[in-house]
């Protein structure tokens, strides 16, 4: 049914080609249409993309160093050890309806979010105790307990106007189930603080963004603007689509990641041109830990040896993405750490087998067929049975489908004929993305799943959600049930670590302990491959995540030879 | 005499020769032998190399998709795969997943049309109504629901379902076949010898429907096929086979649709080959039963 739709609204976008909005409007192509507008019950990625600039958040970061840039707060917090309390200023901004923002509207967003445990933003937020506005444009911010996490959780926490969700908030009263009322709470034009406003929306053709006539000019010394007069977000089906729209001019901008194989001939192509950005993204192999065989870490550490991370790299993502040998990414030089083991780091096929068969031995495995014969002759091995001497049953990969993520896809195939040759049985499983969540994530009825998180923060607190005991439970994200009371106590020590440096140590001691106990095997982190109309508009910045930020539309201009 | 009008030589023999006597089936059956010779030296690329092992072998030397070299003959795909090996590997599935799923839906077909022929009433009525609804419901569409429904197919279950949706309008005409034959001298005999309903139905009707339900195969063979390249090409195929469908769709996937025609063409122009070859076998065995349709290629 999917697919019918899909067909349905890659054709509409035709009709509407033609649809002129004016000088200096950029044309963007969405994958999908934004599932929503309200700003609460944005969970999808199309959804989340389009209200980003209607919702800026309190700090951003900055595109070239990534550290903390004040956006709606003017400076940045300040911090009382002894109330356990910051204080930030709020920028003189004014919302598209003319009103001005103030302390009660970041006091009305998080106390919403605090009293109805909203999902999406609760985690930004559970770190407050209490605010307090100080006066008109200052908010006071009591934690429970003082965390590095404020900044990095908190400060990116978008506001929204006390004006248009009173009412809503209002209407909540006496219902059973304030909170689900509130997710389904249509907004067809929200009252915006970022540089655009919503201006219409034709279902499942396009939505076009005009200008906020409220934001301010010269909010930023190095971007100045924004200086296009308008967003228009065009919906397509499929890839091929958008890059014919993209070649024939009608699009200046697909904001979803190509796939390499399109990359030769759009290069070629005049006017346009190709970005390549890192993102900061864990793509690895989980286990589920509460099963046999995947609960034993000698299984573990030889699939570690035969899964062959370079050749993903190399041949699956052409070299557009990093290996990945922690759950932190190697170019996030503040918390990666090398003290971490490594398992067939520029090892041959041959002398992967031989370790992990090695492996298995020493652990009491034995096989019907081995495959390490006497004088180290290599061969298909079969029937791989456990130290008590009982045969594994088969093993099953979850994968999403090739459809929605063909890496992930073909990654699972290679790991089954890696796995295949030591003798496991183990088979592939594509299942919709969906539903695999659900069997993950709730019913954690797997055995091995290749799962990615692809928008994670730089602070590495990720690593306390991922694998903390207590977050194994029901839709928990630890999802491999993994257990280990000396990582909670780094993870908790780290959350509420204040010196850098000391909180660097820790974080390494826990990144050193993951890459003992395996409960992922971390495989890619791929980059963000982006192509845009160069010859319409100029001033892309690239940035950690690619070029579609903020930045990026405050600092285009069309352009002028075109 | 043979219920098909062959007197003399062996009705097979006769119905060969027959066969042979029609262009169409000769050269159905060349196109397929050439698509069977395919299935059977699909085993010999891996024993050459590994690297023409064709999911998991990649020439160490090329990381790209590359067009056709002395190398690899027609190519290969995006990871270094040799793309002839996997066209070769994708003619013992097609062969696999064609002539599996069309040999159940017509045993299936076959044995529900005999049962509503021979028995007809309430056993008709039922089995019929149930073949109309089956035969109304789009295939694909279903099977797509199902493959979302049970969270992905395997290529066995891909198999079940096809034979499951295709037995119905074979059924129909068996059944047709059967309300004219149960009326025939030579079944009111062995019923006048008091031969049991499964006697009947097995040693006197079976025989008889055996042919048609052969005509019908090579056509359900034909959908077969084409049902698993779609969806294997929408992404509802089995990952772990190589297979012409889910050749296109690493092709449509990884971008190269526009830029490979070396390696989206052989597996478009195979399936289009082999349910060809299998239309025109059967278009030659439906002349070989039918002697009023024989005429045309006789005069």
């Amino acid at each position: 049914m999917k697919k019918l739709v899909s067909i349905y609204v890659l054709l509409i976008p035709l009709f509407f080609t033609s649809v002129c909005y004016g000088e200096g409007v950029i044309r963007i192509g969405l994958l999908q249409e934004p599932k929503t507008l309200n700003i609460w019950n944005a969970t999808d990625t199309w959804s989340s993309k389009v209200l980003s600039l209607l919702y800026p958040t309190l700090f951003l970061r900055d595109p070239d160093t990534l550290e903390l840039v004040p956006f709606l707060a003017e400076e940045h917090p300040k911090l009382n050890f002894e109330e356990k309390s910051y204080t930030l200023r709020l920028r003189d901004l004014k919302w598209s309806d003319g009103t001005p923002f103030t302390a009660e509207d970041l006091l009305f967003t998080g106390e919403t979010i605090l009293k109805y445990k909203i999902p999406n933003f609760y985690n930004r937020w559970d770190l407050v105790k209490k605010i307090e506005a100080v006066d008109k444009r200052t908010v006071k911010f009591y934690l429970n307990e003082l965390s590095p996490l404020f900044e990095s959780r908190t400060l990116f926490s978008p506001v929204v106007q006390k004006k248009e969700w009173e009412p809503v908030i209002k209407g909540l009263e006496g219902s059973g189930e304030p909170l689900k009322v509130l997710m389904n709470h249509k907004v067809k034009s929200p009252v915006a603080i970022g540089p655009f406003v919503v201006s219409e929306v034709k279902e499942g053709a396009y939505i076009f963004l005009k200008k906020n006539p409220h934001f301010p000019k010269d909010w930023d010394n190095r971007y100045r603007g924004p200086h296009v007069n308008g967003i228009i977000f065009k919906i397509f089906g499929t890839t091929d689509t958008a890059i014919l729209e993209l070649k024939k001019g009608g699009l200046d901008y697909i904001w979803w990641n190509l796939p390499e194989g399109y990359l030769e001939d759009l290069s070629k192509e005049k006017g346009l041109k190709i970005y390549s950005s890192e993102k900061n993204a864990l793509y690895f192999l989980g286990f589920n830990l509460k099963k046999a065989p995947m609960n034993d870490l000698a299984f573990r550490k030889a699939v570690a040896y035969l899964i062959d991370k370079e050749f993903i790299v190399k041949r699956l993502l052409q070299e557009k993405g990093i290996v990945m040998d922690s759950p932190i990414s190697s170019f996030n030089t503040k918390w990666y750490c090398t003290n971490i083991s490594l398992y067939g780091k520029g090892m041959s096929r041959e002398e992967r087998i031989r370790r992990a068969y090695e492996t298995l031995k020493e652990a009491g495995y034995s096989w019907k067929v081995y495959p390490v014969g006497e004088e180290n002759t290599q061969r298909k091995g079969k029937g791989l049975m456990d130290p008590r001497g009982e045969e594994i049953k088969r093993i099953t990969i979850l994968v999403p489908p090739a459809d929605y993520d063909p890496v992930r896809a073909m990654a699972g195939t290679m790991i089954q004929e890696w796995l295949q040759e030591m003798g496991i049985d183990v088979t592939v499983k594509p299942m919709p993305f969906n539903a695999m969540m659900d069997q993950v994530k709730s019913r954690k009825e797997f055995d091995m799943v290749i799962m990615g998180y692809g928008n994670l923060t730089l602070d590495p607190d990720y690593l306390r959600r991922f694998f903390e005991s207590e977050a194994g439970g029901h839709k928990g994200d630890n999802i491999t049930g993994y257990s280990s009371q000396s990582f909670d106590q780094l993870a908790r020590a780290s959350s509420g670590c204040m010196d850098p440096e000391e909180r660097r140590k820790i974080v390494c001691q826990m990144q050193k302990i993951l890459s003992e106990e395996l409960p992922i095997i971390p495989l890619y982190n791929p980059h963000v491959i982006e192509v845009v109309r160069e010859d319409k508009f100029t001033g892309w910045v690239k940035t950690l995540g690619g070029v579609g930020n903020l930045w990026s539309f405050f600092n285009l201009k069309p352009a002028k030879n075109k | 005499m043979s219920e098909l009008g062959f007197e003399g030589k062996g009705p097979l023999r006769e119905a060969w020769e027959l066969f042979l006597e029609s262009s169409i089936g000769k050269a159905g059956l060349i196109i397929l032998s050439i698509f069977a010779l395919m299935a059977i030296f699909s085993f010999v690329p891996p024993m050459i190399d590994p690297m023409y092992h064709p999911m998991k072998g990649v020439d160490p030397e090329i990381t790209t998709s590359q067009p056709p070299s002395l190398r690899h003959w027609l190519g290969t795909d995006f990871m270094g795969r040799d793309i002839l090996s996997q066209l070769l590997a994708g003619a013992r599935v097609a062969f696999l997943v064609g002539i599996t799923a069309a040999l159940m839906s017509i045993i299936l077909g076959t044995f529900l049309g005999m049962l509503a022929g021979y028995f007809g009433g309430v056993v008709d009525t039922l089995l019929m109504r149930t073949a109309d609804v089956i035969m109304v419901l789009p295939t694909l569409l279903v099977i797509l629901v199902l493959a979302s429904l049970f969270k992905g197919l395997s290529i066995w279950s891909i198999v079940i379902i096809i034979a499951l949706f295709r037995w119905p309008g074979v059924s129909r005409v068996i059944r047709a076949q059967t309300l004219s034959l149960k009326n025939r001298p030579f079944v009111e005999a062995a019923k006048a010898l008091g031969a049991s309903h499964l006697r009947i139905m097995m040693r006197h009707l079976l025989p008889n429907l055996v042919p048609l339900a052969f005509l019908y195969m090579t056509f359900r063979v034909t959908a077969a096929i084409v049902i698993e390249a779609a969806l294997a090409f929408l992404g509802f195929g089995d990952p772990t086979t190589v297979s012409w469908g889910m050749m296109l769709q690493w092709v449509w996937k990884t971008g190269h649709m526009f830029k490979a025609p070396y390696w989206l063409l052989p597996p478009g122009i195979c399936i289009s080959l082999i349910t060809l070859s299998f239309y025109m076998i059967g278009r030659a065995m439906e002349q070989v039963l039918d002697p009023r349709l024989r005429k045309d290629w006789e005069g």
